[in-house]
């Protein structure tokens, strides 16, 4: 193996990447001045002192959708090889596989609305 | 691709039974007709359809679906199982008013995987199948009113069922890499010896594992009896029987390559046997009737090996046939279960004291089905196992047959406490509700004991489309 | 070592972190955690076993696609069964959920 500029280049950029990373660490270990105490270990400390403590619960009203999301974000994989290979597809016997694929994810979609996940909850259950 | 609609009919049919049901879950509740009225006869031309399209032959969608008379034989039995258990589910007190046409829906869902995978030859299509499946049964398990049983055992059976999947993965992973292909009639012709290729026996085994956990063998059965006792009785009734058949369909494609003597048949034996036997010694302390079962089908799921590890198209025929016989007697035991269990309870043994003065219909169709659970004559269970003991004998594993026969002896004195606690026992627990003694529950449990007596006392019909199913695999 | 060893030892490594934490963790949704980084470790075994070998490479990496697409379906029951537990045990905890047993 012969060490080359492309070999030098990568070393190069993984050098300025750890810098880039680390740099700032280092730069406000050497110049930040040194506090202790006070306020400095509240979560937040941002002026408003925060009341309560922080690990109380939240009344999550969207949360359906959010599961929801999780799954059909993966669903759209599965036109990444539709899309390389429709180009080289002849007439619309592809064409109707996509729709079947793309009506099954709509008729989902309509079964969630008519359920009523899309709309925003009144009061927080 | 080779297309041809007139093979799926009952795949077909299904999906549209399907859809229909998601059209009225999402419309008004007051739409008429109702769910349970309908919904019966929709199950009933799905089971006489997949009787009609029995005898068609094929291979399709770039030879990763197969139309041959094993599926058929399987999609004949998912259908009456649905059927069954469609009807079974029609009076069910633990589930709200505003989820029955997605409850339905779900049911339909996984029997529609279930039938996708008795014709699916390809082990990612297995895989995708499986899954069509499990899924829609993972999300009713928790239905059943605020019950907190239901909805551990619903994270349970899911839990245990990703991780069985992922196993199933990696053993797919090493089969790829080892043979090559994944194409089941490919992978017939490969060597599945240890010493040749060691990757793709662990990865088979790994393989089977994801289906032994389908049809809750011996290593992966945990989730079996906690699923049974959680989940609603009806929806119970489909767990216990449904999901078994996909299961023992897909063991039935793998034998094949299955010979005697080799080490994964020799494991599959070893994991039967311990199989029955724990099944039954467990099932022998249990008092909840559904936990009963549970373990009863964890010893019946190894009864079921000792067809599969003789290697001839005759013990996939008997292990076909043991599956239907399964089927029956399970849909009868539940049957009578859910129709004692009128306010959707957990019955215990002694709810069934004096089930004989009560309701003598479903007393008589409980001791039918005990028997054929035991496997006595003259019912459909004695001659599953007459034919399983047949096909296996003199096939290298008849230490795997002298068991089968030792645990049918032990299974004798649980399955017989049943039949005890309903007929001599006469002192009811108080306060509990009379069982259902309507025309329909009792016209319900007789057809399916005279189906489970009458298979038992002529066998031969049944029989021989099971043995084309064989035959169909096995050359 | 050739490179599918590789590959093989890692996804392995992975399965053994999802077991090992699977018994480990105490709440259901890390053992959701881990049986996703199971899954995950099963795909890349895939991936690797399709595009090393003699393997179709294309049938591969569809599987593999399959897999991710199953696994974001099967945590998206899991999250959803969970939310079923916490509000009828009032807790996502392993240790809280234990009524089924004899």
């Amino acid at each position: 193996m012969v060490f080359d500029w492309l070999h030098f280049s990568i070393m190069l950029f993984l050098l300025a990447g750890l810098l880039f990373a680390c740099g700032p660490l280092i730069l406000a270990g050497l110049l930040a001045p040194r506090a202790k105490g006070g306020d400095t270990g509240m979560p937040y400390e941002c002026g408003m002192v925060p009341y309560g403590s922080s690990w109380s619960r939240w009344g999550v009203s969207y949360y359906v959708y959010a599961l929801i999301f999780l799954a059909f974000d993966v669903d759209v994989l599965y036109l990444f090889p539709v899309a390389t290979a429709y180009a080289d597809a002849e007439g619309w016997v592809s064409f109707v596989k996509v729709f079947i694929f793309l009506f099954f994810l709509i008729l989902s979609i309509v079964y969630f609305w008519a359920k009523g996940v899309f709309t925003w909850p009144r009061r927080i259950r | 691709m080779n297309f041809d609609i007139t093979l799926v009919v009952p795949e077909l049919y299904f999906l549209c039974l399907v859809l229909v049901l998601m059209i009225q879950s999402l419309g008004d509740r007051e739409w008429k007709p109702v769910v349970e009225k309908w919904l019966p006869f929709g199950a009933g031309l799905g089971f006489f359809v997949a009787i009609v399209n029995y005898g068609h032959e094929g291979l399709m969608l770039w030879d990763v679906y197969r139309v041959d008379m094993m599926s058929q034989f399987f999609k004949i039995a998912i259908a009456f199982g649905f059927f069954v258990t469609v009807i079974n589910a029609a009076r069910q007190p633990t589930l709200a008013e505003g989820k029955r046409s997605d409850y339905y829906m779900m049911l339909g869902f996984s029997a529609l995987g279930l039938m996708m995978l008795s014709s699916a030859v390809e082990l990612i299509t297995i895989y995708l199948a499986l899954e069509l499946a499990s899924y829609s049964l993972y999300a009713v398990i928790p239905l059943r009113a605020k019950n907190k049983g239901a909805a551990e055992a619903g994270v349970k059976y899911i839990l245990f069922g990703a991780v069985a999947t992922a196993l199933a993965l990696y053993g797919l992973s090493y089969i790829m890499a080892s043979q090559h292909t994944t194409y089941i009639a490919e992978l017939m012709h490969k060597s599945w010896t240890f010493a040749d290729q060691p990757m793709a026996v662990v990865g088979l085994c790994l393989f089977l594992g994801g289906m032994f956990f389908k049809l809750a063998l011996f290593p992966f059965h945990f989730w079996c009896p906690d699923v049974y006792q959680g989940a609603s009785n009806e929806t119970a009734a489909f767990v216990a029987t449904l999901p078994k058949m996909g299961a023992i369909v897909i063991l039935a494609r793998l034998a094949v390559f299955l010979k005697p003597g080799l080490e994964i048949t020799t494991l599959l034996a070893v994991l039967g046997a311990l199989s029955m036997t724990y099944g039954n010694l467990a099932a022998l302390a249990q008092t909840d009737i559904k936990r009963l079962l549970g373990f009863s089908s964890v010893a019946h799921a190894g009864y079921i090996m000792v067809g599969l590890v003789s290697g001839t198209s005759e013990g996939l025929a008997a292990a076909a046939f043991y599956a239907l016989a399964y089927l029956v007697m399970n849909l009868l035991v539940f049957w009578v279960v859910c129709r004692v269990a009128v306010d959707g309870r957990n019955l215990k043994l002694n709810d069934l004291n004096g089930l004989y003065k009560k309701a003598p219909v479903l007393a008589f169709s409980l001791a039918a089905g005990a028997f054929a659970l035991v496997g006595l004559p003259p019912t459909m269970g004695f001659m599953g196992k007459f034919f399983l003991i047949t096909s296996a004998w003199d096939h290298g594993y008849n230490w795997l047959v002298i068991t089968l026969v030792l645990n049918s002896a032990i299974a004798i004195y649980y399955y017989l406490s049943l039949f005890r606690h309903a007929f001599t026992e006469d002192k009811t627990p108080d306060l509990t509700p009379a069982p259902d003694n309507s025309w329909f529950a009792s016209a319900g449990a007789g057809l399916l004991a005279g189906a489970v007596l009458l298979a038992g006392m002529v066998p031969a019909p049944l029989f021989n489309l099971a043995v084309e199913a064989g035959r169909s695999l096995m050359p | 070592m050739s490179a599918l060893t590789l590959y093989q030892i890692v996804a392995l490594i992975l399965l053994c972190a999802g077991l090992f934490g699977l018994t480990q963790r105490r709440s259901l949704v890390g053992m959701l955690i881990c049986v996703e980084l199971m899954l995950n470790g099963a795909g890349l075994s895939i991936v690797a076993a399709a595009q090393l070998t003699d393997f179709s490479a294309t049938l591969g990496q569809l599987g593999t696609l399959f897999v991710m697409g199953l696994a974001a379906a099967e945590a998206t029951l899991v999250l959803a069964i969970v939310v079923v537990v916490a509000r009828r045990f009032g807790s996502a905890q392993t240790s809280d959920i234990t009524t089924l047993k004899e």
